[in-house]
């Protein structure tokens, strides 16, 4: 039974009358906790996204400060905020869209000292860095807490969006059972490719948590904004997997 | 025969297109396909699609039509099929 007041009711109206949504999908959401990270490229769209559906509570780690490079494509980031933290123009961001939700900001990328908690805390994950490092170790922490994890990633005009679920479908460790040699921290990037394979993967975000609709979970798609060709293939888990071949 | 190719992100950067056709034997499994475009685009494209052993890496993802396969399945291929590479990305920040 949904609990959500006159006021939730009035502002996620429009998305509430999707057909086959209504009220009991949209406190799901109120009631879901998100963990995103980073929230630059990919992840300030996705958490505006999440701020706007109304997602309840989101957790969104990143460190550093605001630089002139990243204002192309991170869209929580401010020109007259250049020079400060990002994760404090990332909060006023989504206060000012949406100051209904909760919000844990934490001023550091994943790493090993804070993924286990973090990750603990979501029921899904979106993994938006910019690092396999940081993405591998989000993942082992899903698989090991059983949690859901969105994968959105590009690179130049390519791009891709998958759903993980432990135990049914590839662990990103089975895609990515190394990390990769060739992969450069810096990448050719539009904020409109970044941002448009955000927003297909807080769409995911949101049809998982609210078991809405069919996800990418087992398949991955490949989206070439160049020539706009989209292909959704399957994936396969590794039996070999070190991460999730004892889960079924 | 003809295979249809598709080449994504870092390999399309090095090969410089992101499709083509190409002809090869009518028994050619896909590891004889990864060793023509390598054979056909040198060395950078090796160094980023095979290992030390000359094995396709296992972060590159290669597609079957819509089927993703792994290297040690190495599945003949067929007439006008569709074949796709992608080199990992991580493109977040």
């Amino acid at each position: 039974m949904a609990d959500l007041t006159d006021h939730e009711l009035a502002r996620y109206e429009w998305q509430i009358d999707t057909p086959g949504f209504g009220p009991e999908r949209q406190q799901l959401l109120k009631d879901a906790t998100v963990l995103v990270s980073r929230v630059g490229g990919v992840g300030s769209v996705v958490a505006y996204e999440l701020a706007a559906a109304g997602i309840g509570n989101l957790i969104l780690a990143h460190g550093g400060n605001i630089k002139p490079s990243d204002l192309n494509r991170q869209l929580l980031m401010t020109h007259e905020a250049l020079g400060t933290p990002r994760i404090e123009s990332i909060e006023k961001r989504l206060k000012d869209l949406n100051p209904h939700i909760n919000l844990s900001c934490v001023n550091a990328n994943i790493n090993s000292d804070n993924a286990e908690e973090l990750v603990k805390q979501a029921d899904v994950v979106v993994d938006c860095a910019p690092l396999f490092e940081e993405r591998i170790l989000m993942n082992k922490y899903v698989v090991k807490y059983n949690k859901i994890l969105v994968e959105a990633a590009m690179y130049d005009m390519d791009a891709q969006v998958t759903t993980i679920v432990p135990g049914k479908t590839p662990c990103l460790n089975c895609l990515f059972p190394e990390i990769p040699p060739a992969w450069k921290r810096k990448f050719p990037v539009f904020g409109a490719t970044s941002g448009t394979i955000a927003c297909m993967g807080a769409l995911e975000a949101i049809k998982c948590i609210s078991n809405y609709g069919d996800t990418l979970a087992g398949k991955l798609l490949l989206c070439n904004f160049h020539d706009m060709e989209f292909t959704k293939v399957k994936i396969k888990r590794d039996p070999q997997c070190p991460v999730c071949k004892h889960i079924s | 025969m003809k295979i249809h190719l598709t080449y994504m992100a870092q390999i399309k950067t090095i090969i410089g297109i992101g499709k083509e056709t190409v002809e090869i034997d009518d028994s050619a499994h896909a590891q004889d396909l990864i060793n023509l475009i390598c054979d056909k685009y040198g060395a950078d494209l090796e160094k980023l699609l095979l290992d030390d052993n000359k094995r396709l890496r296992r972060v590159i993802l290669l597609f079957l039509g819509d089927e993703q396969c792994f290297w040690d399945d190495n599945p003949a291929l067929t007439d006008q099929q569709q074949v796709t590479f992608m080199s990992p990305i991580a493109g977040g920040a």
